[in-house]
């Protein structure tokens, strides 16, 4: 399959309140024309930061790409001018926000808010536009349509508000789509039939989806490929099968440890100890390791590379590293 | 809506009671007495007396009250005993003037605060946002009777780029035909173009005196709200869409942004009324301003009183446009 997106060594820098310091340090993606591909990883750890760097919407003065490359179709997106990357939003990169609330204009009709883009990208005329906008409203699930376009942000609940705002990124139906906790706002219900509709999308127009969430219930039912995420770095790739057959990386594994199982005999909750380290207390070695109960001495003092563990599995962990060299 | 307008509209008549009662009870207090005044210092004392029983003053001052909120009732605002006309006469014979000077004052805050507030914001802790904290700095301090001294001598003594501060138009000059009152909307109307320049240029000194306090604070809170309208996070969706960045400014942070500062500016026109007396007067505009700086020397009530009363309904009425004009721009804002 080609590669539609990719994302090399992705560098980003944030003035936090701990200082100046890298939130996402050296993240490498491929999202593949046609495939949902899932991020997966604790809260903080990058993924909303990765999204927004690939969009180049951080936020103007406090967050910068300071190194990596970002290619779309080959063509580099930070050194794009800025109408290339207006073109470039919308229509063929659109994003789904993780805040649903504070994500529409709350002076604008929702029906304006996404008649914008659509007149934009695909030149309706206003007519054209609203009955379009109209179509996509009830696309996504919202009843009455025609009233709800003439209605403000403020008169919808958040899950009528999420949809809208999902409505808006797929209404020119870009080429990909990035979903940061698309579904988080909603009722289960809801849930299932966004997930849907991501998945017709998938499927009818070929949209590749870049799907962010915290459920690894999702992720198997969804998602082709899976990135696991630690502490603004990729700890693993692999396809969805292997993730849950075969876990490598410690982190991984426990965050599938930690999942409830149905079908374990004790039902005791398995949680990893300990915390994600500050992000100006990150350790030299393997981020993970202070936590990792596979820890050897080589993982305090160095940070091992994402390897190709074999059938396209990355992991960047010094277990597979010593079995790589060894072997 | 039109509920709404009414019950506001009732809710101030208290207010107008109490600005009443309060005004009038002040003129009676305070030093001075009128009937001396009119009388002369030198007045015999019986010609005094005698004055003061023509006006009522020799009453107790509860019947004297009564009097005045009667008169008030009838339209009558007393007469000014320093011009020897009504109050009401005085007052529609100036307040044309008044008006030109304030809009002017206004139209010139906005036209230059909002953009100067958005750029700053837009573009800030750069050069421009520095030079516009600075500017704003000196206007929200700097007294109107100072600054108005300094154009005057700066812009008219030294350079003479201005005619001399006296009054709205060259004595040379003719008037333009009174259609609205105001001198460059009506010069302009009637194509009197010689009538236009020349009372623009007698209008220019005033009104950028009396409006650069107002210029000042609303550029700032132009400022202050736009940053932080363009840290929200639907101005990140307008640009997700792939807006241009004029647009995601001008439509989308704008249309919230400005909501707050036009609050600021029905509060200024409090600001403006005031400082538009100590304008007038440096200025000698032919004002309502200038007269009531006129009264208050000549210790004459009933013009003061009457452009105190004047002052609240304005200032009220204009905050209540304001208010409706707030919910016309906020559609979560809804009047019953
Ligand atoms: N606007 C910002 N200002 C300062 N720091 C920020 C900002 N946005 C993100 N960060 C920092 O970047 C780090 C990564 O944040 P990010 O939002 O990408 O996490 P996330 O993986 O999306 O988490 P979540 O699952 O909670 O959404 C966080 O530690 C956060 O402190
Ligand atoms: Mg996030």
């Amino acid at each position: 399959m080609e590669t539609l997106l990719r994302v090399e060594d992705l560098r980003t820098q944030f003035h936090t309140d701990a200082g100046l310091v890298h939130v996402v340090d050296g993240v490498n993606l491929e999202l593949k024309k046609g495939e949902i591909l899932g991020i997966v990883g604790e809260s903080g750890c990058g993924k909303s930061v990765t999204s927004l760097s690939i969009m180049q919407l951080l936020p103007k003065g406090i967050g910068k790409v300071t190194s990596g490359n970002i290619s779309l179709e080959g063509k580099d997106i930070l050194a794009m001018s800025k109408s290339e990357l207006r073109k470039m939003r919308g229509s063929q990169i659109s994003m789904i926000f993780q805040e649903p609330m504070t994500s529409l204009n709350p002076v604008f009709k929702v029906g304006d808010q996404i008649m914008e883009a659509i007149r934009f990208h695909m030149k309706l005329s206003k007519k054209e536009a609203k009955s379009y906008a109209i179509e996509m409203l009830t696309k996504v699930g919202i009843s009455r349509p025609e009233s709800v376009v003439d209605e403000y942000p403020h008169q919808l609940s958040g899950g009528m508000r999420q949809r809208v705002m999902i409505a808006i990124a797929m209404a020119c139906e870009p080429k990909i789509l990035i979903a940061d906790e698309p579904t988080t706002a909603l009722d289960v219900t809801i849930q299932a039939q966004i997930l849907n509709l991501m998945r017709q999308l998938q499927q009818e127009k070929g949209t590749s989806i870049m799907l962010i969430t915290h459920d690894l219930g999702v992720v198997a039912e969804m998602c082709d490929r899976v990135v696991v995420m630690y502490a603004g770095q990729v700890v693993e790739e692999t396809d969805v099968k292997s993730l849950f057959k075969n876990p490598k990386h410690p982190y991984t594994k426990g965050l599938l440890a930690s999942l409830p199982q149905l079908t374990s005999e004790s039902d005791r909750l398995n949680s990893i100890p300990g915390q994600v380290p500050a992000l100006d207390e990150m350790p030299v070695g393997c981020r993970f390791a202070p936590r990792c109960e596979f820890r050897m001495s080589v993982c305090e003092t160095s940070n091992p590379a994402l390897l190709d563990t074999g059938e396209l599995h990355n992991c960047r962990c010094h277990l597979y590293q010593e079995e790589g060299v060894s072997s | 809506m039109f509920g709404y307008i009414l019950r506001r509209l009732l809710y101030m008549i208290p207010g107008f009671i109490g600005i009443i009662l309060i005004t009038f009870v002040l003129s009676r207090v305070l030093p001075g007495d009128p009937a001396v005044m009119i009388a002369g210092e030198q007045a015999p004392p019986d010609v005094i007396a005698k004055i003061r029983v023509e006006l009522g003053l020799d009453q107790p001052i509860y019947i004297q009250f009564v009097d005045y909120v009667k008169k008030l009732f009838q339209g009558d605002f007393g007469t000014a005993w320093h011009t020897g006309h009504t109050v009401l006469q005085d007052f529609s014979s100036r307040l044309p003037a008044t008006v030109e000077l304030t809009l002017a004052s206004i139209f010139i805050a906005i036209l230059i605060a909002i953009p100067v507030g958005i750029i700053a914001a837009v573009k800030k802790e750069s050069i421009l946002d520095h030079i516009s904290r600075v500017f704003s700095l000196i206007g929200a301090c700097v007294p109107i009777f100072w600054l108005g001294l300094m154009f005057i001598f700066l812009f008219y003594s030294k350079w003479g780029f201005f005619p001399a501060p006296m009054g709205r138009i060259s004595d040379g000059i003719n008037p333009p035909t009174a259609i609205t009152g105001l001198y460059i909307l009506d010069s302009l109307l009637s194509g009197d173009m010689i009538a236009f320049k020349d009372s623009l240029m007698h209008l220019i000194l005033p009104a950028i005196c009396l409006s650069t306090g107002t210029m000042a604070i609303v550029a700032r809170m132009m400022r202050s709200s736009m940053l932080e309208v363009i840290g929200q996070d639907y101005i990140r969706t307008a640009r997700a869409k792939g807006m241009r960045e004029s647009k995601v400014i001008m439509k989308h942070a704008l249309s919230n942004a400005f909501i707050p500062t036009l609050t600021l500016l029905g509060l200024q026109f409090g600001f403006l009324i005031g400082g538009a007396v100590i304008t007038e007067t440096i200025f000698s505009w032919p004002g309502v301003g200038g007269y009531i700086t006129d009264s208050i020397l000549a210790t004459d009530y009933a013009p003061i009183q009457a452009f105190t009363l004047m002052s609240a309904i304005v200032f009220s009425i204009v905050n209540l446009i304001v208010d409706v004009l707030y919910g016309a721009l906020d559609p979560r804002i809804r009047y019953e």
